[in-house]
């Protein structure tokens, strides 16, 4: 500006201008349409932020990667000479690291009742076959050469619907696609009302779907309560040991609110801790999307294939429910099985909305929790999986 | 293309998911049972001893 410093102006490109409008879509959304906007506005944020060239808050190296934080000694040297900026400080140490998916994760066990899946424990076979739709994009992306093998696995899982074991895959396995596939999954999480009920609707008849299941679940005791974190997190460790730090924060998380002795450590990890967090996590994913980076074909792939993950998600706890009515004396509403693909509490929600649809007498959402919180174990196990087999 | 990679990844994965998953439900049915059949015979100990 008249020769004395450098205005971002003359750097905007067509691009940056792009992000500036998904960025305000993105903030609109989550303040208009309250869309999960403890992540969209700061997401839409963070986008705004890294979009103006010359800001500095983070760095980007040649190739595309955030730039490397080398060491915490040089840190506050490196961010004066520019070298990096604060978010490149969170994003290695916060997500790279695998450290804020990982604390969120206890924060959703803290808030996480686990009775209902404890009562019906075939609910944890609605919870793995809604994993379906993971799968089915895997072969999807990776086929479509879009995708190394790596990136399309982490495509797959937004097909749990599940935030933390998406993003602890993705920076494990795919850091460059951190950006979209994060934006993608909690934003489709938060579609699910209506992405859900077409399908739901085509796979069922309204016979099934006015099946009438009892209103009460059986009592569970807080000595079982006490037990199920502590038993799945053993189990689960020793059958799929890459999915300890995931199963383990958020079975941690759940003895905290069930032990009955330490609420008000449950209730600061399912508060304040998770809702700052997320808001870094936010901000942090919301930077990992330059113009550069966020604008190519693999991004429009993702938004598509997330649809057709989320479809067959669905479709694969529906078609369970269905295949055990077939051996039950006692017919079970097929809907519950949708509820399998987590997004907590919203694909519950959906089965009891059309649950009452098809029969007012209906009330599935106690029947529906616990797919839906069998979902989430059974998202963090094939994250473990598919660690396993790829890392 | 690796197909032998992609039916490891997705066939194999997609069927250990359900595996793990059917042994986690069997944990929590058994663990459930165990509970129960031991909460039932502590109610029942003191009412004879009376």
């Amino acid at each position: 500006m008249f020769g004395l410093y450098e205005t971002a102006f003359g750097t905007l490109t067509w691009g940056n201008i792009l992000m500036f409008l998904i960025a305000g879509l993105l903030i609109y959304l989550g303040i208009a349409r309250k869309m999960e906007p403890i992540l969209l506005i700061p997401i839409g944020f963070g986008i705004l932020m890294v979009n103006l060239p010359i800001g500095g808050l983070m760095v980007y190296s040649a190739d595309g990667f955030p730039a490397e934080v080398s060491s915490l000694g040089g840190l506050i040297q490196a961010i004066g000479r520019g070298e990096i900026g604060l978010l490149n400080v969170l994003y290695t140490y916060g997500i790279e690291s695998e450290v804020i998916p990982l604390l969120i994760f206890l924060g959703v066990g803290a808030m996480t009742d686990f009775r209902p899946s404890i009562a019906r424990p075939i609910s944890f076979l609605f919870g793995a076959t809604a994993q379906l739709g993971v799968f089915i994009v895997f072969i999807i992306a990776y086929t479509s050469g879009l995708f190394t093998v790596n990136e399309a696995a982490c495509v797959g899982i937004i097909g749990g619907s599940d935030g933390p074991p998406t993003v602890f895959l993705t920076a494990a396995l795919a850091p460059r696609l951190l950006g979209p596939i994060t934006l993608v999954a909690y934003s489709y999480m938060a579609l699910v009302p209506i992405l859900q009920p077409p399908v739901i609707k085509a796979l069922t008849t309204k016979k099934q779907r006015a099946i009438v299941m009892k209103p009460q679940l059986r009592d569970v005791s807080k000595l079982e309560e006490i037990l199920f974190p502590i038993v799945i997190f053993l189990v689960a460790a020793l059958l799929v040991p890459k999915s300890i730090p995931l199963i383990g924060m958020f079975m941690f998380g759940n003895l905290l609110r069930v032990s009955g002795v330490t609420d008000r450590l449950a209730q600061a990890a399912g508060g304040v801790f998770i809702d700052v967090l997320t808001f870094l996590l936010g901000l942090t994913v919301g930077a990992l999307m330059p113009a550069s980076v966020f604008l190519t074909t693999q991004t429009l792939a993702i938004i598509g294939l997330a649809i057709v993950a989320f479809a067959f998600g669905t479709a694969g706890g529906l078609w369970a429910a269905q295949l055990v009515n077939l051996f039950l004396k006692e017919k079970i509403n097929p809907m519950i099985g949708a509820a399998g693909v987590s997004a907590v509490p919203m694909s519950a929600r959906v089965v009891q909305k059309m649950g009452q649809q098809a029969n007012p007498r209906n009330f599935l959402l106690m029947h529906a929790m616990g797919p839906n919180m069998a979902g989430a174990v059974a998202t963090s196990v094939v994250a473990g999986i598919l660690l396993g087999m790829l890392m | 293309m690796d197909w032998g990679l992609i039916a490891k990844v997705a066939g194999g994965g997609f069927g250990v998911t359900i595996l793990v998953l059917v042994i986690l439900s069997l944990v929590a049915w058994i663990v459930g049972l165990i509970v129960q059949k031991t909460g039932a015979k502590a109610k029942e100990t003191p009412a004879k001893d009376k």
